[in-house]
């Protein structure tokens, strides 16, 4: 019953997507009446399909927290209970629920909560920043590799081999290590950096700084993330190359460019889009990883960071510097896992009808 | 077999690339980034200029890139590097922190096969069933979980609380004969460094195996419950086959893209070992690794790098290889 309400809501909100289409180009809307319908369709098998819903809903929430987050946190990211009221023996290290603190507060008496909810700006402004670089880059080579082939192809695939059997974490972290001071250095000496990082990440003009190791972290994935993409993108290249419509268009002459965009990528987006999607999880998890490594600054709420630096007071029983930090990426990562495994299945013209007809 | 032999050598041709390839892009991290590596080297800011020469003399620094990049590989490779800032021979420095990482993947493998495969069955026979769903939840539960907080939480609950594991030290026996602590403690019989072993390489496995066990009982139950459904299958139930042979026979089947995935996992496991192991505390190639980036100490991490590389290379060789003889269909 409750999955026909939400059919009502998605046609509802397709409905809606297609009218705004529809403003700005009439023509568009009479010509894919049918991909319209297909929309439909995959969001009813969607609606029925309860864990790609959980997923739907949590990665939403990550991305919803993330954007406000820093609005709705009780306090800001370095205010100190400590430093606020004097008290040190309350607030050092406080359990969950003590005078204010719902989730606690850690060794500097600082808000655990308004640290996870501006952490979750950073996680996801990591995520924004390095997966369209990453796919980007992966993209173009593997198009290029796949579809001219020869020695473009080996050179390419060569260099990505090199990457791919590199342990990509060791090179992440070598990298945001080497790139952290030459990026402070930047920040430094350009204002408005500066102010755009404080606005993005939500954090206070004089701790623009500390944000280095996390953008190091950021460029360093760039580097890390696109051999993936290159390999996949090329291979689903090469099957779509010996399609007659791809010779039809090189016989009317068309250039080898025109061809990669407007043949060749439109097919291939689908399966790219699950990738993707399974690919934000990732984003997360690598990220903290990496900060966990790091130990990136103690004034920066990043959530691997916070594990890494509550994981000292384990000893005096503070678990919640561990735990609370850990769920919030486990569950934001999670999220985008089911939510990317439903969309397989939803994409997968051989699955989506035994879904829509459940 | 004959185009088994040409893929061997095409492939071993394109070995050596892509080794020089992984250490180039170490070291043009290593050493075109940061400044100065010699002062370092020499002791830092307050370094004797006479000393920054001796270490840039002593490691070619003075040089061009590509013939420094030369030194350091022939050193290493010769072992004849000394580490500028700890002083040991960096190459049996690594390779003898090789069998403990070794040891760590070990156990983590254990626990992918040992439970991975098991699970995957159980949840193709029990196929739509809550055992199913668990394995289902499991495998996406294992690689959404940060390895790191899995780590702690198993360190809080079976170290602080209830102290059946530890946590320091590499147990080791008298004698070595592979150098990997449990393998030469089994070979000697001495049944208590085994199972001090056992207490101490027992979680980090688990946690680094948690994710490959999802998986692997993910793929098992696909593979399995495809293979119950083709026509062989069919036919051998026509025939009045008992169901354990059936399951037999789909088995053996299922068994084919298997091979690939654990080879894959198990190179995938060498990627978890720098977190486990600086959680654990464990001393072995990716803690070695993360502290060298740390402290600048750029042979130990090239060595150890190349060293990584080339477990995971030939890692995909065997597996390339193994695909090939167990499934005769493959052909290259």
């Amino acid at each position: 019953m409750s999955a026909r309400l939400l059919d009502r809501v998605s046609d509802k909100l397709i409905d809606a997507l297609v009218a705004v289409i529809g403003r700005v180009r009439p023509e568009w809307v009479k010509k894919n009446a049918y991909r319209v319908k297909e929309w439909k369709l995959m969001l009813y098998a969607l609606n029925r399909s309860p864990i790609g819903l959980a997923g739907l809903v949590l990665a939403m929430g990550f991305v919803v927290i993330g954007i406000i987050g820093p609005y709705i946190a009780p306090h800001s990211y370095d205010f100190s209970y400590i430093a606020a009221t004097g008290e040190y023996q309350k607030y050092f290290l406080a359990p969950p629920g003590t005078g204010g603190a719902i989730l606690g507060t850690d060794d500097l008496g600082r808000d655990l909560l308004s640290q996870l909810l501006y952490g979750a700006r950073i996680s996801l402004m990591s995520v924004i920043l390095v997966l369209p670089v990453g796919i980007a880059i992966g993209v173009i080579l593997g198009l290029i590799a796949g579809y001219f082939g020869g020695l473009v192809d080996e050179l390419i695939m060569r260099i990505t081999d090199v990457f791919l059997a590199f342990p990509g974490l060791i090179l992440a972290l070598a990298l945001s290590a080497a790139l952290t001071s030459r990026i402070a250095y930047v920040i430094a000496h350009n204002q408005w950096l500066a102010s755009f990082l404080c606005a993005v990440f939500a954090l206070k003009p004089s701790d623009v700084l500390n944000i280095a190791p996390n953008l190091a972290i950021i460029i360093a994935l760039w580097i890390v993330w696109w051999p993936g993409y290159a390999r996949l993108v090329r291979g689903m290249t090469l099957q779509q190359k010996s399609n007659v419509f791809v010779m039809a268009a090189e016989s009317l002459g068309m250039s080898s460019f025109q061809i990669m965009v407007k043949h060749i990528l439109p097919n291939i987006i689908g399966p790219l889009l699950v990738f993707m999607t399974l690919d934000v999880g990732n984003v997360i998890l690598v990220q903290a990883g990496l900060s966990f490594l790091m130990g990136a600054q103690i004034k920066i709420p990043d959530w691997g960071a916070i594990v890494q630096h509550g994981s000292q007071y384990l000893v005096n029983g503070a678990w919640w510097l561990v735990i609370f930090p850990g769920l919030a990426i486990m569950l934001a990562v999670l999220g985008w896992n089911l939510f990317g495994d439903a969309l397989r299945d939803i994409l997968d013209p051989r699955t989506r009808r035994s879904i829509e007809f459940r | 077999m004959a185009n088994l032999k040409r893929f061997l050598i095409r492939r071993l041709i394109t070995f050596v690339p892509t080794l020089i390839g992984v250490t180039l892009l170490t070291y043009v991290i290593a050493f075109v980034i940061p400044a100065d590596p010699a002062r370092f080297w020499a002791g830092g800011l307050k370094a004797r200029p006479e000393v920054i020469q001796m270490v840039i003399h002593e490691y070619h620094l003075d040089q061009p890139w590509y013939i420094q990049y030369y030194y350091f590989m022939k050193g290493i490779l010769t072992n004849t590097m000394i580490d500028p800032i700890y002083g040991y021979k960096v190459m049996s420095y690594v390779l003898s922190r090789f069998p403990i990482t070794l040891q760590l993947a070990l156990f983590g493998f254990f626990f992918t096969v040992v439970m991975g495969i098991p699970l995957g069955i159980v949840s193709a026979l029990k196929k739509d069933t809550w055992v199913d769903a668990v394995v289902r939840v499991w495998s996406l539960i294992g690689v959404s979980i940060p390895i790191f907080w899995l780590g702690y939480i198993m360190i809080y609950i079976f170290f602080y609380m209830l102290g059946w594991i530890t946590i320091a030290g590499i147990p080791y026996p008298p004698k070595t004969i592979t150098g990997v602590p449990i393998i030469d403690a089994l070979l000697e019989g001495d049944w208590s460094v085994v199972l001090q072993n056992i207490q101490r390489f027992i979680l980090p496995g688990f946690v680094l195996g948690f994710a490959s066990i999802g998986v692997v009982a993910r793929l098992v139950r696909n593979a399995f419950l495809e293979a119950l459904s083709s026509d062989y299958i069919l036919f051998a139930k026509a025939r009045g086959l008992t169901k354990m042979r059936l399951y037999g026979h789909a088995l053996k089947n299922a068994m084919v893209p298997l091979v690939t995935v654990l080879g894959l996992q198990f190179a995938g496991l060498l990627a978890g070992v720098p977190i486990t192991e600086t959680v654990f505390g464990i001393p072995g190639m990716g803690l070695t690794m993360v502290q060298a980036i740390f402290s600048m100490d750029y042979p130990v991490l090239i060595a150890g790098v190349f060293l990584i590389a080339i477990i995971v290379l030939v890692t995909n060789l065997v597996v390339d290889i193994l695909y090939a003889l167990i499934d005769p269909r493959v052909r290259f």
